[in-house]
């Protein structure tokens, strides 16, 4: 198991602030944020490459804060690759064998087996293709038998063919071999399918900070802010509350009335409020009726809105819809919109289930 | 087909830079007589002073390099205050001509406590083989330490620090992957340094002196035989420092046609 515990550190002008979290061996925790957020300072920071300026890392009751890379048997994966250069495959799998703490040639040749790199072991790493780099350098990691494998963005390099083949395979091949193991794994991406198959937990982190962490349904259900709202692509508005009671609460959100469920700790008086909804949560209807069977005795937010754009992005429909002064992002099957004869510029009946709308306090923002 | 007059221009003198370095390479060949040139072929001159020159040029680029590795690393790595001071002062050697080095040498050597207790007490460099080595050593460790900062430049501290993680110390880290990786840039670097030693003069004079048999390098031999108008002993040894310049630039050309690849 490896905890971090308000773990503070500095690189130039950027800080790691207030890091704290805990991740059981066998499981993966997933750290997703944009570029510069601070997640490979993070990892630099557990594998000893990076000074911490307080804070403490303990892997396996071990407190190694203090400890130089070499004493703190930390697998670690760089986003690109770092396979030693002029060697083969096998020279470099050998090397962080040789150093390994008790790691036995059967486990060696069933990790290679498992990642399936048996074929390319005499190449040299320099005619490898992204796919076999990314298991040879996952490979040499564990080969040194860490008590944690830090995987630093390891699809970045593929490419879009590559990556989706890596997200199937990794609810199998590489799951198998992280079972195997059974050492705690933090894994950093900004690819949010990615975050969303891979781990069991997942960490937000913003400017050195993490924001959310929890478990997957969790943080993509429920974002605990207006940056992670924006950053999982949902929809985010500020809007003032209107009413408020123990079961629902009705914010005006530039001149439509959306309702929410369970907002307790609000009130009247509250002032100005944060509305998340995530765009798969915004249905079209040609009609003003709930069009969901399913939906049918639920309280339902339903708002005339005016279709602004359509845009096919992989294999959904994201439409740009006005209701009131604000505009909306939703997610649509393209069969489901041939049934709805819409086009831009065209009337359509935003429903939004009172559940689906998340409202925030505004003084929660970073 | 239009003619380009831009390109017929800077094609004329790359002709003029051919020629003329042709004419200079291939004179000593066509204007002194075959016999004169086989016979200081066969001198015992000659071949002590090949012999020589290989010798010190071997030993100075050894030590070159054995000194040149640690400081090449950590001009490349380490980040300290002054470090862009250090190295402004590096690059003074190899703007000072090799004749002053040498005569600076020669005054610490001869003048100075310590260099007077060094020479005559620990190792005698003045007028000595061991000076030529010393002078080439001067001459060339700061063209050594530049070629192995820039070969260590290209290997990405970052495989380090993967070693580490592995159980590599500082040390390990360095020997078995920055070394391997930089190997070609390593073997240039004593290659052309090994080159530049052998055709040291200036400083070599100055510290070692140009006694016959005794500190007689080829460059050496090629003065003394210029100042005894021995036109068959300067076009043999002429002959053999770009015979010898050739080969160690063909050796270099086909590491870096590889490239200092990572």
């Amino acid at each position: 198991m490896i905890t971090v515990l308000n773990l503070y550190a500095r690189r130039g002008s950027f800080n790691l602030a207030e890091i704290s979290f805990e991740v059981a061996k066998g499981s993966v925790l997933t750290v997703m944020g944009p570029n510069g957020c601070g997640k490979t300072t993070l990892l630099e920071c557990i594998a000893g490459l990076c000074k911490v300026s307080s804070g403490n890392i303990i892997i396996d009751g071990v407190d190694v804060t203090g400890l130089p890379p070499e004493k703190r048997r930390v697998g670690y994966v760089p986003a690109d690759y770092a396979l030693f250069p002029n060697m083969t495959v096998r020279r470099n799998i050998w090397l962080a064998f040789k150093k390994s703490n008790g790691m036995c040639l059967d486990g060696l040749q069933r990790i290679i087996r498992l990642l399936q790199i048996e074929d390319v072991m005499d190449r040299n790493v320099e005619c490898l293709s992204s796919g076999q780099k990314q298991k040879a350098a996952i490979a040499r990691a564990l080969a040194a038998k860490p008590n944690v494998l830090l995987l630093d963005e390891p699809c970045s390099a593929l490419d879009t063919p590559t990556r989706e083949i890596f997200r199937r395979g990794v609810n199998s091949m590489f799951k198998d071999v992280f079972r195997e193991f059974s050492i705690p794994i933090i894994y950093t991406t900004h690819d949010l399918l990615e975050a969303s198959v891979v781990g069991d937990k997942i960490a937000v982190m913003n400017y050195g900070r993490i924001e959310q962490i929890g478990c997957i349904n969790d943080v993509f259900e429920s974002p605990a802010s207006k940056f992670i709202a924006e950053f999982l692509g949902y929809n985010v508005l500020i809007g003032h509350v209107v009413s408020a009671s123990e079961a629902h609460v009705s914010v005006d959100v530039g001149g439509a009335v959306l309702n929410a469920e369970g907002c307790g700790n609000l009130h009247e008086n509250f002032g100005e409020v944060i509305i998340v909804i995530r765009p798969q949560d915004i249905f079209l209807s040609p009609t003003k009726e709930v069009f969901k069977p399913k939906w049918k005795g639920c309280q339902c937010n339903i708002l005339d809105g005016i279709v602004r754009g359509l845009r096919m992005e992989g294999s959904v429909v994201k439409a740009d819809v006005v209701v009131g002064d604000v505009s909306l992002k939703a997610e649509i099957s393209p069969d489901y919109l041939d049934s709805l004869h819409v086009k831009p510029g065209g009337k359509v009946f935003v429903q939004i289930k009172a559940s689906k709308v998340k409202v925030l306090p505004k003084r929660v923002e970073v | 087909m239009k003619l380009n007059i831009f390109r017929v221009i800077v094609s004329l003198f790359l002709l003029f830079v051919l020629i003329f370095y042709l004419c200079a390479f291939v004179s000593p060949a066509i204007f002194v007589e075959p016999w004169r040139l086989a016979n200081a072929f066969l001198s015992e001159e000659v071949r002590f002073a090949f012999y020589l020159s290989i010798f010190t040029a071997t030993c100075s680029t050894l030590i070159s390099i054995i000194v040149g590795v640690p400081v090449a690393y950590a001009l490349s790595r380490l980040d300290f205050r002054g470090k862009s001071l250090i190295e402004g002062f590096l690059d003074v050697p190899a703007a000072v001509p090799p004749i002053a080095l040498g005569v600076m040498l020669l005054i610490f050597f001869s003048r100075n406590p310590l260099g007077i207790l060094i020479n005559e007490g620990v190792i005698r460099f003045v007028f000595e083989v061991p000076g030529i080595v010393l002078a080439q050593f001067a001459v060339i460790s700061i063209l050594t330490i530049k070629l192995l900062k820039e070969s260590f430049d290209g290997v990405p501290a970052r495989y380090e620090m993967v070693a580490r993680t592995f159980g590599y110390s500082e040390l390990e880290s360095f020997i078995y992957v920055t070394l391997p990786a930089a190997w070609r840039g390593v073997l240039t670097a004593a290659l052309l340094s090994w080159a530049r030693a052998l055709g040291e003069f200036g400083a070599t004079v100055m510290l070692a002196g140009a006694t016959r048999f005794k500190t007689e390098t080829l460059s050496i031999a090629l003065y003394l035989n210029l100042a005894a108008a021995d036109v068959g002993g300067v076009a043999v040894v002429s002959f053999l420092l770009l015979l010898t310049a050739c080969l160690t630039l063909m050796v270099v050309r086909k590491l870096l046609r590889r490239g200092f690849a990572i």
